[in-house]
């Protein structure tokens, strides 16, 4: 289907590992993001952590690293893996 | 026996729920998916065991990290930052940074630059098959060896958190790295290890940050380890500051334990370790370049230079937090301290970003086990295999060989780890065993590196003197002969293998013949041009992406450290 020159051109592949990084990290930070909305804010569980909703937070801080790993990704195909093949 | 294959605890650790699951689930789903995505990289044997030389150095900096971060550096260190405080950082800003840098700056051209494929294959080209033999044969026994042990603790950790039986935990952790590893080769583990290492940044930052908020920042965390030291009637500074590091070094005098730190840890174990060791050697050689090999240790010391804050002040915070470290303490009672850093997340973290925290210890550990058993398949099937046992196969002959070498290597780890359970103290000897062929390793190759006279015969009985010399001064230790508080029986026994094995490669080589300059060029700095040495492409980078500048930022940005946590 794809003509050979289009191949020559890099394009951000799935197999890239900031691709997967991302991924997992943004799955795992709407999780916890989630988890901030659903549980762990009853009285005991903000006792744990001094009155902070821990896992919004760190679920927050999540996706934003997923998204700049997204964005890196995006823009500099070249970056994740060596260009030979 | 029914002790040893199902002790399972009556009381878990950690109070998981159901949904502390989901974030384990999505990580081990993209582990095994990211051996199926390496799976069309991994098609010839070549690409399968060194991952075809085709990763950025940023990937291979983390791996070179990460390979490391396993299971003794999160619990253990925790555990000595709760007893120790602040000198435990020695053992990530001297044991660690300074050789780290050495290795990418002045070791690592020879290794790359002379396409070997292995350490103990440079040891081969170098000085020939008895030194080769001495160091694959005892690097494969110990990975195999170390690889158990991993496995092992990743077991135990799972019975503790989530409550299943040991053998299950075993089997299941072996299935699973021996899945991504078998399909998607080096690349694969390097891949895992990138991800595993932003994992377990996500799980012990929150901690690290909760647990400081918790004992009112780090004013509130020194002013309440005073008091703990001062109620114990111990001296509260030698907790709060990494200098002179008495209580690490186990010298008393200040000087003595100064001079301790810097040679005994922050040269002959630590070069001994960080750059002979295939584990680590290996990330850097599957990178696209000589530059980019290079670039790997030294872009892995800015990492490392801030694990200690991840990993030791946690330790910290529960020595003065969590009642029951803080106890131990307070009164010298004998406690276990490598909980201490789990019973922190138990104290401080809501469900949910504690699913995420068990998640980051399981990779952690099993990380660890995976880049055993992806260097052992590596001077397996390369040094072993191919060289000695069936050379001049086809190629897809050794990829299956690859293959089978990493299920044996499972299968083995297995076994090792319940060896490991029943009889702890074995596993401690044959460890510090093959610890003692670090420092005479080191010796043999610097000293290969730099003097073209150094003949094969010298390179193996170096090495042997050595080593045997590193086991007396231990039996001479075990036995209680002489008696070295701390580390200091550790530095001694390096220290005397290290000379020995200098001296006796220096004598050797007076009256045996070395290899002819020819056989030795790439091998040998005096007769390695300097093209071969240095990256092509080095001029078009521009300065600060080169090896060099770098390295300079790090070492000032590792002194900095040390004068700010003094």
């Amino acid at each position: 289907m794809t003509s050979p020159k289009t191949t020559v051109k890099k394009t951000s592949d799935l197999t890239d590992i900031r691709f997967i990084i991302a991924s997992a990290l943004g799955l795992i930070g709407i999780f916890l993001l989630i988890c901030a909305a659903f549980v762990g804010t009853s009285p005991e569980e903000l006792a744990k952590t001094g009155d902070i909703n821990a896992n919004l937070w760190s679920g927050a801080g999540l996706l934003i690293v997923a998204i700049v790993m997204g964005i890196w990704w995006k823009i500099d195909p070249t970056a994740g893996a060596s260009q030979g093949e | 026996m029914t002790a040893l294959l199902l002790p399972l605890e009556e009381k878990l650790l950690l109070n998981a729920y159901w949904y502390d699951y989901i974030p384990i689930a999505i990580y081990f789903a993209f582990v095994i998916g990211v051996g199926f995505v390496m799976k069309a990289k991994a098609a010839s044997s070549d690409a399968f065991l060194t991952g075809a030389r085709s990763l950025p150095a940023w990937v291979t900096g983390i791996a070179f990290v990460s390979a490391n971060l396993g299971a003794v550096e999160i619990m253990g260190m925790s555990a000595n930052g709760a007893q120790y405080g602040m000198p435990t950082f020695h053992y990530f800003w001297v044991g660690a940074i300074p050789a780290m840098l050495f290795l990418g700056i002045v070791m690592m051209p020879f290794y790359y630059g002379s396409k070997v494929r292995s350490v103990p294959e440079f040891m081969f080209k170098r000085y020939g098959t008895a030194a080769h033999l001495i160091n694959a044969l005892s690097f494969a026994l110990a990975q195999l060896l170390i690889a158990g042990i991993n496995l092992f603790l990743l077991g135990k950790i799972i019975n503790w958190l989530l409550g299943w039986p040991l053998i299950v935990a075993l089997i299941v952790a072996a299935i699973i790295v021996f899945t991504y590893i078998s399909v998607g080769g080096l690349a694969a583990a390097i891949y895992n290890e990138v991800l595993q290492f932003f994992v377990i940044v996500a799980a012990l930052l929150p901690l690290t940050l909760i647990g400081l908020h918790r004992v009112g920042g780090w004013s509130g965390l020194t002013s309440q380890i005073a008091e703990v030291a001062s109620q114990a009637g111990t001296d509260p500074s030698l907790q709060l500051n990494s200098w002179p590091g008495t209580l690490l070094s186990g010298f008393n005098s200040p000087v003595m334990s100064v001079v301790g730190i810097v040679f005994g840890l922050g040269f002959v174990l630590s070069f001994g370790y960080w750059t002979t060791n295939f584990v680590e050697v290996q990330r850097a050689m599957a990178s696209d370049s000589l530059s980019a090999a290079q670039k790997t240790p030294i872009i892995g010391t800015f990492v490392k230079m801030f694990v200690p804050f991840l990993v030791i002040i946690p330790g910290m915070v529960a020595g003065v937090l969590v009642s029951e470290v803080a106890q131990a303490k307070g009164t010298g009672a004998d406690f276990e301290f490598n909980n201490a850093i789990l019973l922190l997340m138990r104290d401080v973290l809501p469900n949910g970003l504690l699913g995420l925290a068990i998640t980051g210890l399981l990779a952690s550990f099993m990380a660890g086990m995976a880049a055993n058993i992806s260097a052992f398949n590596t001077v397996f099937n390369v040094d072993l295999y191919q060289r000695y046992l069936r050379p001049g196969k086809p190629d897809h002959h050794y990829l299956k060989m690859g293959k089978y070498s990493t299920a044996a290597a499972s299968i083995i780890a297995i076994f090792t780890a319940l060896i490991a359970a029943q009889y702890a103290n074995l596993m401690d000897y044959l460890q510090q065993l093959f610890s003692m062929f670090n420092a005479p390793l080191f010796a043999t190759f610097i000293v290969g590196m730099f003097w073209k006279r150094a003949t094969p015969a010298a390179g193996w009985t170096g090495l042997a003197s050595g080593t045997l010399a590193a086991l007396s001064v231990n039996i001479l230790l075990w036995t209680g002969v002489i008696s070295l508080p701390g580390q200091g029986g550790a530095f001694l026994a390096a220290t005397v293998a290290f000379v020995t094995d200098v001296i006796v490669t220096a004598l050797v080589s007076q009256v045996t013949h070395p290899k002819p300059d020819e056989e030795l060029r790439g091998f040998v700095y005096a007769l390695t041009p300097k093209e071969e040495r240095t990256d092509p492409h080095l001029h078009e980078m521009p300065v600060w992406r080169r090896p060099i500048p770098l390295a300079i930022v790090a070492g000032v940005l590792v002194v900095t450290l040390n004068v700010i946590f003094h």
